[in-house]
């Protein structure tokens, strides 16, 4: 019985997650073609059309409080979610990288500043800190990219710490080493190459969570510049019309989630294949 | 005893190092993002001499390394200052306001943990049941929607439209129930993934197949054996979870207007008021390690493992 | 709970070895790395610090033992818990419900429940400039002379006053019998030491200018009070009017009273107690010296921060006055049978101002071709829902109001003309600075950017907090254009004071401006003080260092059961002395 049911799992854990990456890839054809598939531009404004319902004509997905198009601005508005997710997430990345190794290699005393700092800025809540950094750069895409980079590289850092003081130790790394190997190159080759699948693990849940914190700010009005489309804005926008307009809300937060989704599905089926024993 | 001592002792000095490097860190962000509390006070159509005037009693006009070694001086007589608007101690702001965040953080977490537990376990137990597509379901739509969408969404049903719940206020134990499950689902969402994880790693050791070849019932098997020791783990995530619903109260305060610490540091960021802010982030950061250890030493207690090393 | 039932018969353990690597970076314990793996589903917010594999060098073997050497410590404590948990669980839910239907129901003579957008800073009425204090401090303190509901000043404390023929001394006789909250009768010495605290330094009252010209305070009599004036300055009455004047009681200044957190005036109402942002409740002052006033029991003053929630809350009955910006819940509200709406025009003026001091808005030109580019009315009707266009810098409804619509109309093809005209190349689009907390105004600024786009004038909107806007934006003039509102003053001074100076964050100057503000501060007589103003309005309707988009409307919407509610204009602060909640 089990098997059977082990069976049917799988196929509908690969439908899911084709699923994913079939939404994951529409998001990534309409960030790139958004210009050719999206019917107006997203922040032109038809001021005798506002608050329209979906379905209206013209208006497949409705219109906002200020007449623009809802479809147009959703479709420009994964432009600023991949950004934000992929950028961001691509910052934390290389600062981690040098951060973890550098603290991972190095003495105690650098490696222990480097350990405090960053479990100083961990031991914070996330959402405080984002909001902290990002009144220091100022309201912006580009300033949130740079905050969500900054905010995560302690996560990477540290555990990029952590395999490369335990791969250190591996006989592998500690031959080469007696075989008198550079260090810069015991770590481009067999420390980083060691260490990725986790770290890709992790770009995708930060990159989800990316996305996340973008809406949050959003929210809290600290996030893209109005009018840029931005769903997080949208959402934020909306949420004075919510008993009026529900589906100014409805629509792109429903987009954001399935993103969400989506990114940690696909993390997980990875994390999966890494880790069969899961 | 002697190394409950030294752990404590270590994790103390560490304490005090963190709070130092945070408290440091935000004290010189805050002077240089722009905006004066100064302004604010003095608000439109003041003339200069007014605001300098505000500088004056506010005390921002100073030197910014004289300002920092009062305030360092301060903090080691456990004087935090008091909030440059409302002219009210900041300790006593902050104990005022952290109760209902607690509260909030402590409800949320038992929500989480009332909803996962039963969940995680039954899709541990009963892989790829209906039970299991339930909890994964469950897990993964949690996650993905963002915590202000949910509380929003809430609102939305509870309140205008069944309206079982109160809009908005703090009050009274009715008014917290919605910012509670708010708060609960979004981490009960990850907790039936760990409670999952765990389980079912705990069910594929060697004890258990030692159990079954043995021939004790399923339910021993499961529930006095592989769950004791799946639950384990969940002692350390807790206190990350309480760390993650301090920070997180802010939006859900924010939606439900509830006078929580989050708003509290949040607004005082907005206005600037700097003796608001630095207090409200050592205290966080203070709760959050003593949490933290907290969690540590009872992890060691109940685990015969951690005591043997 | 259905899991932990039965208790199981035979106590066995297991006994745990832990082999610890000597290399384990952290000797903290960690999850089996199995688990770790899982952690990555992690949303927003989560400190992961524990997260990092550390657990890796720790292996971890069980071995499975039929002889009990430890009860499981944890899961005998869990048992209990879980258990009990349940039910508390369904107690608690029980209660919650009980809890709302009495507090549904138990209430004799309610007090009013209002609802406020934020939290105030202070309920000191002289250290804040705050909009959200006056709100409150109206129904605690009160002044000297008021604001009536058309605008004029008429006595309050002081039963009448009279001015001397140069200018130069006012004397107010107060009311008899007039207490304080604390018990003590109000005479001249409290006036006295009122304006002195609003004088010194040390208060740094950011209205301590309006007070500079009163030299010596004289009380020859218990109850009358003369302010001698170095120069005759027609608009302290004004002053005096306003809630930053309000009374505070002799002794309590003198002891260093912390009116912050805890008010001592005359006013209607007594504070009570107020939770920070959450609620400020008074309760009904009942040696009120207007007899017969208030008729409430006292109020409740909300702090809601979303708006869609304020407006639910008046709709279900949870709050009964609040204030709407949108026209979507206007209508909402209009159609309930249980809600009013009440419109009244309000003393703002809404703006989008330019930095005259730099880039190419210091060009006249295109100034004019910005005003001619932006539909007022539709700005009016979308992002602040209704309202009259100006044409200067004074609000619609005032006294002193001119017409100048004329001027500038909506015309965007000479809008575009006048670009040409203005021979400005645009190599970066124009500043547009607006603050995040007002969406009404980061509704119009998007619309304005719009229109200007249109008129070939490239803008890009910036959003800035509200203290970085009042220091970086107000006072440094750095930005091109902001999107703000100006807020209502008694006196025309109050609203032109400083412009044609480098003071004011148009940077705007204008020499004639200045000498007419001067001539008509230390000029007394509505007709005379008229005449100057008339031409200072005209020479800002021609230069337009602003786009003066209009004076909007206010909508407030009531449960039906309030009556005799009023916004006094000028100030935009509620009077609840005449309300009353039927039943």
């Amino acid at each position: 019985m089990k098997t059977c049911s082990r069976k049917k799992h799988h196929k509908i854990r690969r439908f899911f997650f084709t699923l994913s990456c079939a939404y994951l890839l529409l998001l990534a054809v309409a960030a790139l073609a958004a210009p050719l598939i999206a019917p107006y531009s997203p922040t032109r404004q038809f001021l005798d059309k506002r608050l329209l319902e979906p379905c209206s004509e013209g208006h497949l997905l409705g219109s906002d409080e200020l007449g623009r198009d809802v479809l147009s601005r959703l479709i420009y508005g994964s432009r600023s979610l991949l950004a934000v997710g992929s950028i961001s997430v691509s910052i934390a990345l290389a600062a981690g990288l040098l951060l973890g190794i550098m603290a991972g290699l190095r003495g105690k005393l650098l490696g222990g500043c480097l350990m405090l700092l960053i479990d100083g800025i961990l031991s914070f809540p996330t959402v405080l800190l984002v909001i902290t950094v990002i009144s220091l750069f100022g309201y912006g895409l580009a300033q949130m990219i740079l905050t969500i980079g900054i905010v995560f590289t302690p996560v990477f850092a540290r555990i990029v710490r952590a395999e490369t003081k335990s791969l250190m130790t591996e006989g592998f790394v500690e031959s080469s080493r007696a075989l008198g190997t550079r260090r810069l190159k015991i770590v481009t080759r067999h420390i980083v190459p060691n260490m990725l699948p986790d770290l890709i693990i992790q770009a995708t849940i930060l990159f989800a969570s990316a996305i996340i914190i973008e809406a949050s700010l959003s929210f809290l009005g600290l996030g893209v510049q109005p009018p840029s489309p931005s769903w997080g804005l949208m959402l934020k926008d909306a949420r004075s019309y919510i008993f009026q307009a529900p589906h100014l809300a409805f629509i792109p937060g429903i987009a954001l989630a399935a993103t969400v989704f989506s990114l940690n599905f696909i993390g997980d089926v990875v994390a999966e294949k890494l880790n069969p024993k899961l | 005893m002697e190394t409950f001592f030294r752990l404590l002792a270590r994790k103390t000095g560490r304490l005090f190092l963190t709070v130092f490097v945070i408290s440091t860190v935000v004290f010189f962000i805050l002077r240089v993002i722009p905006g004066d509390p100064a302004y604010v006070v003095a608000g439109v159509d003041a003339p200069s001499e007014a605001v300098e005037a505000i500088r004056a009693r506010l005390g921002t006009g100073r030197p910014v390394l004289v300002q920092y070694g009062e305030w360092l001086s301060g903090i080691l007589r456990f004087d935090f200052g008091s909030s440059l608007l409302s002219e009210e101690k900041v300790s006593t702001l902050i104990l005022s306001r952290f109760p209902l965040t607690l509260l909030l953080a402590l409800a949320g977490m038992g929500i989480a943990y009332m909803l996962a537990l039963p969940l995680g376990i039954l899709s541990a137990v009963k892989r790829w049941s209906f039970w299991d597509y339930a909890g994964m379901i469950f897990s993964q739509i949690g996650m993905a929607v963002p915590s202000f969408w949910l509380a929003i969404l809430l609102l939305f049903v509870f309140s205008v439209w069944l309206r079982i719940f109160p809009l908005f206020g703090g009050d009274t134990p009715v008014h917290l129930v919605l910012p509670v499950l708010a708060m609960g689902i979004n981490r009960a969402a990850v907790l039936v993934r760990m409670v999952r994880t765990s389980m079912s790693v705990e069910l594929g050791r060697e004890y258990i197949i030692t159990a079954v070849s043995k021939g004790l019932p399923d339910k021993v098997i499961r529930y006095r054996h592989a769950l004791r020791n799946a639950l384990l783990p969940l002692i350390t995530f807790s206190g990350i979870q309480f760390g993650y619903m301090l920070g997180g109260s802010i939006i859900i305060e924010q939606v439900f207007s509830l006078p929580g610490l989050g708003r509290l540091i949040l607004s005082a960021i907005y206005q600037r008021d700097f003796p608001v802010i630095q207090g409200g982030v050592i205290f966080v950061t203070v709760v959050f390690c003593f949490v933290n250890f907290l969690v540590d030493v009872l992890y060691s207690y109940i685990n015969p493992r951690i005591r043997v090393s | 709970m259905f899991l932990f039932h039965k208790k199981s018969a035979k106590k066995s353990a297991r006994i745990f070895y832990l082999e610890t690597a000597s290399q384990s970076p952290d000797k903290k314990p960690g999850f089996p790395l199995q688990v770790l793996g899982s952690a990555h589903a992690l949303p927003v917010g989560f400190p992961l610090q524990s997260f990092a594999p550390h657990g890796q060098a720790t292996k971890l073997h069980t071995q499975f033992c039929d002889q009990a050497l430890t009860t499981h410590g944890l899961s005998r404590f869990w048992n209990r818990l879980y258990k009990k948990s349940f039910s508390v669980f369904c107690f608690l839910v029980f209660a919650f419900s009980a809890a709302a239907v009495f507090t549904g129901c138990a209430e004799e003579e309610r007090f009013l429940r209002y609802a406020l957008a934020g939290n105030p800073d202070t309920l000191d009425p002289q250290k804040t400039s705050g909009t959200l204090t006056f709100q409150i401090a109206k129904s605690v303190y009160d002044t000297l002379v008021e604001p009536d509901a058309e605008g004029v000043i008429v006595p309050a404390l002081a039963e009448s006053w009279t001015i001397s023929a140069d200018g130069k001394l006012l004397t107010f006789r107060l009311r008899e019998g007039v207490k304080f909250h604390d018990g003590s009768p109000l005479t001249g010495r409290d006036v006295a030491a009122t304006i002195r605290r609003i004088q010194d330094p040390a208060t740094a009252s950011p209205k301590a200018m309006e007070f500079a010209c009163v030299g010596e305070i004289l009380c020859p009599q218990e109850l009358v009070v003369q302010f001698v004036l170095n120069t005759p300055t027609a608009p302290l009455l004004a002053s005096l009017a306003s809630g930053w004047s309000a009374i505070l009681p002799a002794a309590l200044i003198e002891a260093g009273h912390n009116f912050a957190s805890q008010p001592v005036g005359t006013g209607p109402f007594i504070f009570d107690e107020w939770i920070r942002d959450n609620h400020i409740s008074v309760k009904k002052n009942p040696a009120y010296w207007k007899t017969g006033y208030p008729h409430l029991p006292g109020i409740d003053f909300r702090v809601i921060l979303e708006k869609a929630v304020q407006v639910q809350g008046l709709l279900t009955g949870q709050m009964d006055v609040c204030d709407l910006y949108d026209d979507v819940d206007v209508s909402t509200l209009k159609q309930n049978p249980e809600t009013t709406v009440q419109k009244a025009l309000t003393s703002l003026v809404m703006v989008a101002a330019m930095n005259t001091s730099r880039g190419p808005l210091s060009n006249l030109k295109l100034r004019q071709a910005i005003n001619h580019a932006i539909d007022k009315q539709s700005v009016l009707d979308i992002a602040y829902g209704g309202g009259e266009p100006v044409g200067t810098f004074m609000d619609y409804g005032d006294p002193y109001y001119k017409d100048f619509t004329d001027l500038y109309p909506y015309n965007p093809e000479k809008a575009i003309d006048l670009v040409r005209q203005s021979g400005v190349k645009f190599t970066e689009p124009l500043d547009m600075v607006v603050p995040q907390n007002y969406e009404y105004h980061v509704r119009a600024a998007q619309l304005y950017q719009e229109m200007l786009a249109k008129a070939g004038i490239p803008v890009e909107i910036r959003l800035v907090d509200w203290s970085t806007w009042m220091g970086d934006v107000y006072r440094k003039a750095n930005f091109d254009i902001t999107v703000i509102g100006h807020t209502g003053k008694l006196d025309p001074d109050a609203r032109l004071g400083g412009y044609g100076t480098e003071e004011t964050y148009t940077r705007w100057i204008n020499a004639e401006t200045v000498r007419l503000l001067e001539k008509a501060r230390t000029t007394s007589g509505f007709e005379a003080r008229k005449k100057a103003y008339d031409r200072i309005l005209e020479i800002m309707a021609r230069e337009v260092p602003f786009v003066y988009t209009g004076t909007p409307y206010r909508y407030t919407g009531l449960r039906s059961a309030v009556e005799g509610y009023i916004m006094l204009p000028k100030i935009d602060t509620p009077d609840f002395r005449g309300v009353t909640l039927r039943e």
